[in-house]
């Protein structure tokens, strides 16, 4: 049995053990971005939990005229948003709805409070019409029809009557190479579609393209463009280490992909003069990917330029691309040739300081005589 | 009984006709060969839809919420007593009677299920002149990530990673607005994050979701005996989008 003074001193201990934690939660929907449409009704509930105090709501920011909050009861109340049937002039506006915790008389220290505030965002849209489009062109194999798709979302609040596109694609020259039109469609206001067409395959041989899609909407027209690419079971030379050191040296290669399936084996031969100089590891390349063959060669040539190739092995295929070389001197001769230098230059100074300290204490001896 | 060729003829012709149409019957449905031509009757069907919506959770929890640096005086042999909310006293020998065993800080958590940005402002003496009073006072604040500042008391799980450490618009590396001791203002400012689009930077990731605000005063030799004790409040805003 606990006598009273081991009680009290518990109890007491309990007291400044146990932490002071307190919370304030607001739960409810999530409802940003309100798109204001004219005559729309918005509730959203809310509940308030996690606290012991009395809890304020208020509002502020823009449009207060359109929002209003019910009463607390039993720490649930509402979000009424009246969207008018003439709308505030377009564009994004904000709200905020904020709960607070209500001061408790306290008497004396610093104590703390806790609010929540929730920002809303909304967006009024114009009155006539308005769209946004998205265009994305994905890169594809040759031999395969592509697919065009241009995404429109409507931002006013008319409909549009007649919604019709064209998409012409382009070389790296920029000289149009295929056309094509899109399908027609209506489009009722602040609501959203997709344009699409199809290029034949073969229309294209493999390379770099860009493409422009133009939408016309009831006289109006927005436009977008995207880069694709026509891939074929090819591999790529994106660049190479081109400045070799006398003797071994490290060599990079790093290759492209150009097709929208894997390359399971890739690898190199590095050749100067006709000379085979190293054959690098095999790597795997995903789709499109990019990767680097490497390994460390021996060059006995001379410094200077020299004309060499870099054969590529990818699947079964093969090709030699012609590059130049440029071959010098290793930086550590270099560098112990300047080693050197230093080091003579301070042992002809030290032997200077040291001549010139003996010369001191000899003259002094003879003075002192 | 006698059965005719005929008859017999029959029978296989039937018998036949009754294998191939069920052996196409079968292969149709275990191959799903619609093409074949052989479809069954059409029954209704009916479609299910699963939903879900989840609410959000706008939440903040205080962990510590009341702050005692107590009444006292400053020893005859200083100048000032200063003491900081973590337990730091800087001259522990100069805080006669004061408080010495508060060594926590507000411990604010994220614990909704939204990122958040928290501000601060305060009521009642904020300032360091009404406080506390004579020559030279302090009162400060300081914000410190939870992984760092160590205090125990979180309603999640203890922090593995520092919090607040998303950025502002993009810049720096870290949102915790407060690292070093500013003093208190009435108005305030944010602790961790700010309300831009991309400010809410205290996750709700149990593991990095809660940061410390510590205090600092400094109490001068001749601050004013108080009739009546000194009250401030603080109060953390938690905001997020709704």
């Amino acid at each position: 049995m606990i006598d009273d003074k081991k009680a009290v001193f518990l109890s007491v201990l309990i007291l400044v053990l146990v932490p002071s934690v307190c919370g304030l939660n607001l739960i409810g929907d999530h409802l940003s971005p309100i798109i204001f449409e004219p005559g729309k009704k918005i509730v959203n509930h809310y509940i308030i939990s996690g606290t012991d105090k009395e809890v304020k709501i208020s509002l502020g920011g823009d449009l207060l005229e359109y929002v209003n909050i019910t009463s607390i009861v039993d720490n649930q109340f509402d979000l009424m948003i009246t969207v008018p049937e003439i709308l505030p002039e377009s564009g994004q506006y904000w709200f905020s709805l904020q709960a607070t915790e209500i001061n408790d008389e306290k008497s004396s220290g610093v104590g703390s409070l806790l609010s929540v505030s929730l920002r809303f965002v909304v967006e009024v849209p114009p009155h006539g019409k308005a769209i946004s489009i998205s265009f994305d062109v994905p890169d594809i194999n040759e031999h395969q029809p592509i697919p065009f798709s241009v995404d429109i979302v409507s931002k006013g609040l008319e409909d549009i009557d007649l919604l019709k596109g064209t998409i012409t694609v382009y070389d790296l020259k920029n000289s149009s190479v295929a056309s094509l039109l899109l399908n027609v469609k209506a489009l009722p206001g602040l609501s959203s579609t997709s344009l699409s067409a199809s290029l034949p395959p073969d229309k294209l041989s493999a390379g770099k393209y860009w493409a422009e899609a133009v939408v016309n909407y009831d006289g109006e027209e927005k436009k977008a463009r995207d880069n694709f690419k026509v891939g074929n079971l090819d591999l790529i030379l994106v660049n190479y280490t081109s400045q070799l050191e006398q003797g071994f040296g490290e060599f990079h290669a790093q290759v492209e992909n150009n097709w929208g399936n894997s390359i399971q084996i890739a690898y190199a031969i590095v050749s100067i003069n006709g000379t085979e100089l190293l054959i690098t590891p095999a790597i795997f390349l995903g789709p499109w990917q990019q990767g680097e063959l490497k390994g460390i060669l021996r060059t006995a040539f001379e410094p200077g330029v020299y004309n060499g190739t870099i054969q590529l092995f990818y699947d079964d295929l093969s090709k030699t691309e012609d590059v130049m070389f440029t071959i010098f001197e290793p930086l550590k001769e270099a560098q112990e040739t300047s080693a050197a230098t230093i080091l003579l230059t301070a042992g002809i100074f030290s032997l200077i300081v040291i001549i010139f300290i003996i010369g001191f204490v000899l003259i002094k001896r003879k003075i002192v005589k | 009984m006698d059965l005719s060729n005929k008859t017999i003829f029959a029978i296989l012709a039937v018998t036949l006709m009754i294998t191939v149409i069920g052996t196409f019957v079968n292969l149709s449905k275990m191959y799903d060969l619609s093409f074949i031509g052989l479809t069954g009757a059409a029954v209704s069907t009916d479609q299910g839809n699963a939903t879900i919506t989840i609410t959000q959770q706008t939440s903040i929890t205080n962990s510590f919420n009341d702050i005692q640096f107590g009444s006292g005086f400053v020893n005859a042999s200083c100048t000032a007593c200063v003491m900081d909310s973590n337990g730091t006293r800087a001259s522990i020998g100069c805080c006669g009677t004061f408080n010495m065993s508060n060594n926590l800080g507000f411990l604010l958590e994220n614990t909704g299920n939204i990122n958040l940005s928290v501000n601060y402002t305060c009521a009642g003496n904020c300032t360091a002149a009404q406080f506390i009073g004579g020559t030279s006072p302090a009162f400060q604040i300081r914000v410190t990530n939870n992984f760092n500042a160590g205090q125990s008391g979180e309603v999640g799980a203890t922090d593995t990673v520092a919090s607040c450490a998303g950025g502002i618009n993009g810049a720096g590396t870290a949102g915790l607005n407060i690292t070093s001791y500013i003093p208190v203002t009435a108005a305030g400012d944010f602790l961790c994050g700010n309300s831009s689009t991309n400010g809410y930077v205290l996750s709700f990731v149990n593991t990095q979701d809660a940061f410390v605000v510590d205090l600092n005063v400094s109490v001068p030799e001749d601050a004013p005996v108080g009739t009546g004790q000194k009250i401030t409040y603080f109060t953390f805003n938690a905001l997020a989008t709704g």
